[in-house]
């Protein structure tokens, strides 16, 4: 049986078109237990933290899982326990709480007016900021005891331009797990000045043509490869499911290029945590090494079943949800190429830039948006076009990496499957090939 | 947990618009709500888990000259209710004026609305769900071996809501919902087809959890053997799901008046104007007889009502919410919603409601025989990433179906589809009579020519 208490504290500022849009202060706070019984899962969750209701939902908890035991045919087994007690608390210099609201107001309005003054082309903009304060406790009957306290700040630009009659839009985003000092290491103008350039830019710009090209991918977007084309591809329930890695550990799935991790243990990751919401310590995975698959991502129970050691990746988004196996902080690691070393061996092709999100199943068949391409023509950057979708088998595109860059960034990310969650995403530009979604 | 009285939301409102009056606040709106959800999880070809949420809290919008700030709580006490009022006249004052602030809606109406609400669905225990998930799940297993189900979920859940704001506008609804539906994959050989899924959903207790297994193992087999296919245009019929996806972030967005007013719909100017073929008509249906999204009031307390949005392809009207309605002088059309599973968080923006195409009267067999050489589409993926400035999209057909001389044959493979969603509407060429609800959108199956396919 375990019992968890979570408490989030969240501030948003947001500045629409040079007008507040929101200053936004809430705590959301409540219980969950979650009982095994007889290898079936019960999950009761309740706001009401007085004994009672915290009694009542560990005996909801226990019915559910009974309730749903007559059809089990597969039994939920867990890795033996280790208990631990604990605390942790993100490090950080400058507490968002100590700050005053109004000027953190005053900042994102700054902010919001230096982009709309970038260019006559702009017609609209959205900045915002937000600081998430986690307080999560767990205990379990194992006996764990842990309390860790977990605070993210980031920032949002959008941008939209137009040239006429055609409209462009730009997005951009910063933040860490971190304090306040986040907005001095990376200041939230320049991500506005990078977004206002690119939607400036593109107003005039044309669509990419479609077809398979060689391409280079932007380190701000190879996070996102990782993350939703291979690394979902790695957790060990979708493996269970038959995914695309499901019978391929010790065998190679990409290019020997490519090494692929997903680290709970990350300085300032925004899926960094020092225990998973099963009380279990994260560590640092290699999902792919040199190209050969080595490790899943494991709950207790994934890790049972597949008879090795957890590795930290049960994470649940509020109090509200049970724990499912979830990245961390997911990234390719560094190779030895510039941008430039990258660009040369490419005749025809194009630099991707800036993700729009994407989709993937677990069979590696992905797509994502990109804000911007920018064409490469015996190996110099040429025209820029409006950004492309871009799809394929990701371990197809992970085979034809033959060159990785050495720009290796670190971005934030949030990750939807079931339930949303904070991640990582990072890695250096990379070369490959990849279908683009053109006119 | 048991249900919050209508009494009790309404006096945790009045109670937090008093408390910001008090402290100074030029005006004051609460919303409270309640959601108890129960349901069923399906992973890997078993029930795995049965899971009760519920949640509640409160969301106070105070203004302060012109100012908003907003706060909210999810644990209902007259203590932390008071917190959250002050708290939100305290972002309020830190806040900046907004010019165009026009007041919290004065409207005291109600929409009568019908099939909204089940007892029976309240009432069901977690057995009964876990039943009703073991049947559809049986239907599929049984159905074809060669079909394995990776995820699915039997869910049933009661809302409710209430607001309360400086003009005594009082409002409150409740309402049930029910839905169940499955994902897998197909294996053969050494192919494993895309996740194919398949769904049915419900305000009142009347879902076909059989249809959903075994529509869900017909999908997925028919997925196997998947070819690609040569670039060209295409008649393309979108089916439910995949024009939810097309729409949600395109069209829908771009007949929203704060995208209009923001300069960020490509239909900004344009009411009165030929958008779309002859054969589109859409309405934003509010008080739509047991549809997903309908309510008495909206999430500011305005009345849910029916709202001509393209007539015959002519654009009629855009959709509005109190304050962007405010901005160009007109009557809010109810289009106020807070999204997401903790309502109460989030300040209201505006959605479609019950976003319902006009049928054809044509079945599916005969729009489909009349299809020379095309595609059928079940689901699209990255139809999130489209541009919905200017509605390009650009998005992955999985899965998809090719139709020849009439009729639907193997499944395709990679196959991306892009354009302008606009020249989608443009294309269409006729709609079917199989109307269904998927999210907001209620349509039956599209038929649009000229859509370019990127093959291989």
């Amino acid at each position: 049986m375990e019992l968890r208490h979570h408490r989030r504290e969240m501030l948003t500022i947001s500045v629409k078109d040079g007008k507040m849009d929101a200053v936004n202060h809430g705590v959301t706070e409540g219980a969950c237990a979650r009982v095994l019984i007889d290898g079936s899962w019960g999950f009761a969750s309740t706001t009401n933290l007085e004994k009672d209701a915290v009694m009542e939902i560990i005996e909801d908890a226990a019915s559910l899982a009974k309730a749903s035991k007559p059809m089990k045919k597969r039994i939920a087994e867990l890795t033996q326990p280790q208990a631990f007690e604990d605390t942790y608390e993100t490090p950080m210099r400058r507490d968002p709480w100590k700050s005053d609201k109004e000027e953190l107001v005053k900042l994102v309005i700054d902010v919001d007016k230096e982009v709309r003054s970038f260019s006559p082309k702009i017609v609209s903009d959205n900045v915002s900021l937000r600081i998430i304060d986690d307080k999560l406790n767990f205990t379990s009957s194992e006996g764990s005891r842990i309390s860790q306290r977990i605070i993210r700040c980031y920032g949002v630009v959008t941008v939209v331009a137009r040239e006429n009659g055609k409209l462009a839009s730009a997005y951009e985003s910063i933040g860490a797990q971190s304090g306040l000092e986040i907005l001095e290491e990376t200041p939230l103008e320049n991500a506005g000045r990078t977004a206002a350039e690119r939607a400036d830019k593109l107003a005039s710009a044309r669509v990419a043509p479609g077809g398979e090209f060689p391409v280079i991918i932007e380190n701000r977007i190879v996070g996102l490869l990782a993350h939703e084309a291979i690394g979902h591809c790695a957790e060990a329930d979708l493996v269970y499911g038959g995914s695309f890695l499901a019978d391929k550990i010790g065998k190679k799935v990409a290019s020997e290029k490519v090494t692929l991790i997903d680290d709970g243990t990350f300085p300032h990751g925004f899926g960094t945590v020092k225990y998973d919401d099963e009380g279990v310590p994260t560590e640092k995975t290699v999902i792919i090494e040199k190209g050969i698959c080595r490790s899943f991502l494991h709950s207790r129970e994934t890790a049972k079943h597949f008879n090795v050691k957890p590795t930290g990746n049960a994470r649940a988004w509020t109090f509200e949800y049970d724990p499912i196996i979830r990245m961390r902080n997911t990234y390719i690691a560094s190779g030895d190429y510039s941008l430039e070393e990258l660009a040369e061996a490419i005749k025809d092709g194009f630099f991707l830039k800036g993700g729009l999100g994407g989709q993937a199943d677990f069979t590696g068949e992905f797509m994502f948006g990109t804000q911007e391409a920018i064409r490469i023509r015996n190996g110099e950057f040429a025209e820029s076009y409006r950004g492309v979708t871009i799809s394929g088998n990701a371990f197809e595109v992970l085979e034809n990496v033959d060159a990785v860059g050495k720009d290796f960034i670190m971005r934030i990310g949030m990750c939807g499957k079931e339930q949303v969650n904070y991640v990582g995403m990072g890695g250096p530009s990379l070369r490959t090939k990849l279908l683009l979604g053109g006119a | 947990m048991a249900e919050l009285r209508k009494e009790e939301m309404l006096s945790l409102c009045e109670k937090a618009v008093r408390t910001a009056e008090r402290s100074g606040a030029s005006e004051v709106e609460a919303y409270i709500c309640q959601i108890l959800r129960t349901s069923v999880g399906i992973e890997r070809g078993q029930i795995v888990k049965t899971i009760t949420h519920v949640d509640q809290g409160l969301g106070v919008r105070a203004t302060y000259n012109k100012a908003i700030g907003f706060a909210y709580t999810n644990l209902l006490t007259e203590k932390t209710v008071e917190e959250a009022a002050s708290k939100a006249f305290s972002s309020a004052k830190a806040s900046q004026p907004d010019p165009y602030w026009r007041s919290f809606t004065t409207r005291k109406c109600f929409a009568n609305v019908q099939k909204t609400f089940d007892k029976k669905i309240l009432e069901l225990s977690s057995e009964e769900l876990v039943g009703l998930a073991t049947r559809m799940l049986q239907t599929a297993t049984e159905k074809d071996k060669r079909v394995f189900v990776v995820d699915g979920e039997v869910e049933a859940s009661y809302a409710a809501k209430a607001l309360f704001n400086s003009y005594d506008v009082s409002n409150y609804d409740k309402g049930t919902f029910i839905s169940c539906g499955l994902a897998a994959v197909a294996r053969e050989a050494n192919y494993v087809t895309p996740v194919c899924f398949e769904f049915d959903a419900k305000r009142t207790l009347d879902i076909d959890p059989e249809w959903v297994g075994s529509e869900t193992a017909r999908l997925t087999a028919s997925a196997l053997k998947a070819e690609p296919i040569p670039s060209k245009t295409y008649t393309v019929v979108f089916t439910q799901l995949a024009m939810q996806l097309l729409l949600s972030y395109t069209l829908v967005n771009a007949v929203k008046a704060d995208y209009v007013q923001r300069e960020q719909s490509a239909l900004k100017g344009k009411i009165g104007e030929k958008v779309a073929s002859e054969n589109v008509s859409i309405y934003d249906d509010g008080i739509l007889e047991g549809g997903f999204r309908t309510w008495g009031f909206d999430d500011e307390g305005v009345d849910r009502r029916k709202t001509v949005v393209i007539e015959k392809g002519v654009l009629k009207n855009f959709l509005y919410d109190n304050y962007t309605a405010g901005k160009d002088e007109v009557e809010s059309t109810g289009n106020a919603y807070r999204g997401g599973n903790a309502p109460y968080v989030e300040t209201p923006s505006i959605e479609a409601t019950n976003f319902q195409f006009t049928p054809g009267n044509k079945s599916t067999d005969e729009l489909i025989s009349e299809i020379d050489s095309g595609l059928i589409v079940y689901f699209l993926q990255g139809a999130h990433s489209s541009n919905p400035v200017s509605g390009e999209f650009s998005v992955v057909a999985v899965p998809s179906w090719k139709i020849e001389k009439g009729e639907i044959k193997n499944a395709v493979k990679g196959a991306m589809l892009s354009g302008t969603v606009f020249d989608v509407l443009r294309n269409v060429s006729a709609l079917a009579n199989n109307q269904r609800q998927v999210g907001a959108l209620v349509a039956p199956w599209i038929s649009v020519e000229n859509v370019k396919v990127i093959g291989k």
